[in-house]
């Protein structure tokens, strides 16, 4: 019993730890390599490309390999460029890109520790820190079973993310070449 | 998982589909056996919209999976539509293919000519007869 309550109060010291490291940071650009396993079939969707994020609502997400597709976040304004074909949607009034804005956002700011949306737990696995977020909204679990956060042990800098489907696929992004709270310039949140 | 005799072909697409009105793009991956095409529909962030089967010589089709965002009747026949049309488009030019009509079993030829599939038709009567489709995807094949 004291055990448990020992691990248990450890694991929230650590969980509270990555949080506030989390909140520390004010902008990001990195390298990304998505890896996408479908069950059904012993294949991989292997796509990359680069990432920025700014504090505190403004983000980049942009596949360069093996295909053109970028999403920009820009406070409620959400771009996605697709090729060439450009389209624009406003995250407060399409219930989709508002949801897929929100948990991007919340997974970059450390907000996701607070969302009743999931239940986080920790667990450790060789040089990270792994938290799980298990999907408690019902509609939400239709799509996400639960979310893993990666991050290092030494500095809780997050280097990968793994999300479980429920159709039983899963999908690993891993960044690379991270800068942190260095100045970002402002087009890179434009078209 | 397919059973290890399955003979299976897999070619990945990257796709626009009109399915419905709905515009959906992403990464298409079809898995091709004898007697069917499987595709499963893929968004470029990583999530699923789709896994369907169809068969390759009626429309016959399997649900394998369909995400709830997309999900009404019309757009799950819609998509399995576009599938089937898919499937012959994808296999040789110009083959021959049974298929019933409103007069009977006869064969036809299935050809894309653009944005749109040519579908002729030989009945009993030995009376040629030829359909044209719209086509609803848009692929690129990935590497």
């Amino acid at each position: 019993m004291l055990i448990s309550l020992f691990a248990w109060s450890q694991n929230s010291d650590i969980l509270q730890q990555i949080k506030s490291q989390a909140q520390k940071i004010n902008s990001i650009e990195a390298g990304f390599v998505q890896t996408k396993n479908i069950s059904f079939i012993d294949e991989q969707l292997i796509s990359g490309g680069k990432f920025w994020f700014s504090r505190p609502d403004k983000m980049r997400w942009e596949y360069q390999i093996p295909f053109f597709y970028s999403i920009i976040i820009n406070g409620d304004n959400i771009i996605v460029i697709d090729d060439k074909k450009e389209s624009r949607f406003d995250a407060a009034s399409n219930a989709m890109f508002g949801q897929i804005k929100q948990v991007i956002m919340n997974m970059v700011n450390g907000k996701m520790f607070d969302d009743p949306d999931y239940h986080a737990t920790l667990k450790e696995e060789n040089n990270y820190f792994v938290v799980n977020f298990e999907t408690v909204n019902q509609a939400m679990k239709a799509y996400i079973l639960s979310i893993d956060l990666y991050f290092t042990k030494s500095g809780y800098l997050m280097e990968k993310i793994k999300m479980n489907e429920a159709s039983g696929d899963d999908t690993v992004i891993e960044f690379n070449n991270q800068n942190i709270n260095q100045p970002l310039p402002g087009h890179v949140f434009e078209p | 998982m397919l059973p290890a005799f399955a003979q299976h072909v897999i070619m990945k697409y990257d796709a626009d589909m009109l399915v419905q009105g709905k515009s959906m793009s992403g990464i298409l991956i079809q898995s091709e056996t004898d007697s069917s095409n499987r595709f499963i529909f893929v968004s470029k962030l990583g999530l699923k919209f789709f896994d369907v089967e169809v068969g390759k010589t009626d429309f016959s089709y399997t649900i394998h999976y369909f995400s709830p965002a997309f999900k009404t009747e019309k757009r799950v026949i819609g998509v399995a539509k576009e599938l089937f049309v898919l499937g012959y488009n994808n296999a040789e030019s110009g083959k021959v293919k049974q298929q019933k009509t409103k007069t009977g079993r006869c064969k036809s030829a299935f050809g894309l000519l653009g944005k749109r599939v040519k579908v002729c038709c030989l009945d009993s009567h030995t009376t040629v007869t030829c359909r044209f489709y719209p086509v609803g995807f848009d692929l690129r094949v990935l590497d």
